[in-house]
């Protein structure tokens, strides 16, 4: 009992997979026969569907290798199993930075990269090339959103997160400068930015009036840096950026990526949440949004110089708006 | 091959689908159906004699929606959704269809609640109005999903067949019935406007009438919303809370809640909808709605200042989008 042959066809595809994930160097059977403390034989009955893998050499092949087997399973089912990260003290700001970097270092070792941010909002690292605005964003995450009782009662300064946190920022900008990427934006990406700067200002949580000012300076610099980026189309730590304007839909930050071989498709929800899926329906229809999008909109980097400048200069209307309306 | 190590995933496994099960129907029975193996064989893979494989696993999971990864990593908050795309296989007409059933469902409930973090106005919002309805549906056939039908057509109302029509409006009649919460910010508009400008620069209609016209509802629309707001009552008599938020311009997402029951419809990417009922991820979504309205103003049945400012904001862009419309050369 227990040995069939007609009914693992789930078990040699998810096989099948690890084989792709360790690569040639490594004989298969070896490491399955280690990992799963089996011998070289049981390994290869494993291997070729005669002995059916138990659910925990499942797992232990999971945590191993981190592939999804509810994808595997189900790949063009309705059902999508989606992994979700919340921010929260359990998961904190520096947890999710480690997680962003930690992704970044993965999608700069990969050999074949395919990045694509569909983005209502400015990909947050760009906020984290200044001190000071990298502190302002985190600051209203901790103290609004997250709502850390370490900071119920304290208003923003430069010097209010955590050094090691701030490092951490600084890293995940670095990185994902380095890291070629596609991105679609509209000239909606800075609006949420200056809510909340607008929003803490009316709420009395700067010090000085020169906080805010010195805030909208990093904005315009930010749009400063990304329009020479956009018009050389590469970013300033080497990675390539291909910049498409949008202008007919506001979509949920999105990222598709494709990470040696795999798909995976994140997306932003709740403001800081994250929710995660390799599912292959659900990352293929994705894929066609982005490329629908990308179909309307216009390609402003290393090309189109009059469309660039306009949309550039539309973004620094929006700050100097705000920063004029400053009481 | 029988291995007689009981493995203990397997039986987490099978505990989580007998869960499933409503306790009339005898989980033996029910695992040799759903396996088509013998009643013992199925005792056998209960007892951890016999290994459950994966495409066994499979079958559990597809019948019950049971997430292996969940099982694997259960530190890891994994979550299976219910995932609806309206592409050109999965129609617009299907799409209203599976909307509209689960609305028809919430409103047959006697205890309902909706709670709607609105990043864009709620689309059923939109279905009120046939011009503005049909506007939002060409507009998503013809440039987001790219039916070819619609590639070479111009905007015009009757280019969306009427069953259409009526079934979009249908949606807003159920949601009337639904009291609920909506959270706003004044962007909630942004998106309709630029896609009126996209179509008046494109050129997909027919006079610059159209574009000016759809504006005019849109301010119709706001004022009716208005309205509703100020009585803290939908057109149907359900009650209506709006607020309005500053700080976050949230997605779409909403919270449904019956008698013993929570639903988490996020709306993404405008025509995708992820549905779930785990308990998890809607206590997440409860409580970060909750948050959202700490940081919010309610300007429904109160607040009139508040609620005149924040209408008249939005009116006065729509008016001077209007009128920048208005102001481009010849018909066109």
């Amino acid at each position: 009992m227990g040995s069939s042959t007609s009914t693992t066809d789930i078990q040699s595809s998810f096989l099948g997979q690890i084989r792709n994930k360790i690569g040639d160097s490594i004989s298969f059977a070896d490491e399955l026969a280690e990992l799963l403390n089996v011998s070289r034989d049981s390994a290869y009955r494993r291997i070729r569907g005669e002995t059916v893998l138990s659910l925990d050499e499942v797992k232990k092949l999971y945590d191993q290798y981190g592939l999804s087997i509810d994808a595997i399973m189900s790949p063009n089912s309705n059902m999508v199993s989606i992994n979700h990260k919340t921010i929260d003290f359990h998961y904190s700001v520096k947890e999710w930075l480690n997680s962003l970097i930690q992704n970044l270092e993965l999608a700069k070792s990969s050999k074949d990269l395919e990045l694509i941010f569909a983005c209502k909002d400015l990909p947050v690292f760009n906020y984290f090339r200044f001190p000071e605005m990298a502190a302002f964003k985190l600051f209203v995450w901790s103290k609004s959103i997250i709502q850390d009782p370490q900071y119920e009662h304290s208003i923003y300064s430069p010097d209010i997160m955590p050094r090691e946190i701030m490092a951490d920022a600084a890293r995940a900008w670095s990185l994902y400068s380095s890291v070629a990427s596609t991105e679609i934006w509209s000239d909606e990406v800075v609006n949420s930015t200056i809510k909340q700067i607008e929003f803490y200002y009316e709420c009395g949580f700067f010090s000085h009036r020169n906080q805010v000012t010195g805030l909208y300076d990093c904005i315009l610099e930010i749009i400063k840096l990304s329009r020479a980026e956009a018009s050389e189309g590469k970013k300033s730590e080497g990675g390539s950026f291909e910049l498409y304007q949008n202008e007919i839909l506001i979509p949920d930050n999105t990222i598709y990526a494709r990470i040696q071989g795999q798909q995976v498709v994140f997306i932003n929800y709740n403001t800081m949440d994250t929710l995660t899926t390799h599912q292959k329906s659900f990352c293929a229809k994705t894929k066609v949004y982005v490329t629908n999008l990308i179909k309307n909109s216009a390609l402003i980097s290393a090309t189109a110089e009059k469309e660039r400048n306009r949309f550039f200069n539309k973004l620094e209307e929006k700050i100097t708006t705000s920063i004029n309306r400053l009481p | 091959m029988s291995q007689t190590i009981t493995t203990s995933i397997q039986s987490v496994f099978l505990e989580q689908v007998r869960n499933r099960l409503s306790d009339k129907i005898s989980f033996v029975d029910k695992l040799a159906e759903l396996l088509n193996v013998s009643r013992d064989s199925a005792y056998r893979r209960i007892r951890g004699e016999t290994v459950l494989s994966l495409d066994e696993a499979k079958k559990l999971c597809d019948h019950y929606g049971v997430s292996l990864d969940a099982l694997m990593a259960p530190s890891i908050n994994t979550t299976l959704f219910h995932h609806r795309a309206m592409s050109t296989t999965y129609t617009l007409d299907m799409w209203l269809h599976s909307v509209g059933t689960n609305l028809q469902y919430i409103s047959s409930c006697e205890h309902k609640h909706m709670t709607f973090s609105a990043r864009d106005m709620p689309t059923f919002q939109h279905f009120r109005l046939p011009e503005l309805s049909a506007f939002k549906m060409f507009f998503w056939l013809k440039t987001v999903i790219k039916d070819p039908d619609y590639s070479s057509l111009l905007y015009k109302l009757e280019a969306i067949p009427s069953h259409i029509q009526q079934a979009a409006h249908k949606l807003w009649l159920l949601y009337a019935t639904v009291p609920s919460i909506e959270i706003w910010s004044e962007e909630a508009i942004n998106e309709t406007l630029k896609q009126i400008g996209y179509y008046h620069e494109c050129r997909f209609f027919a006079d610059k009438q159209q574009a000016i016209s759809l504006c005019n509802r849109l301010i119709d629309l706001i004022m009716i919303i208005k309205t509703e707001a100020r009585l803290g009552k939908k057109s149907d008599g359900a009650e209506y809370q709006l607020y309005v938020n500053e700080l976050l311009i949230a997605n779409n997402t909403v919270l449904a809640c019956m008698e013993n029951q929570r639903i988490v419809y996020i709306n993404y990417n405008t025509l995708n909808l992820l549905t779930t009922h785990e308990k998890s991820f809607c206590d997440k979504t409860e409580s970060y709605l909750n948050n959202l309205i700490k940081n919010s103003i309610l300007i429904s049945n109160s607040a009139e200042k508040e609620r005149n400012k924040f209408f008249n904001k939005m009116k006065a862009r729509i008016e001077d989008f209007k009128n920048k419309i208005n102001a481009t050369q010849g018909l066109l």
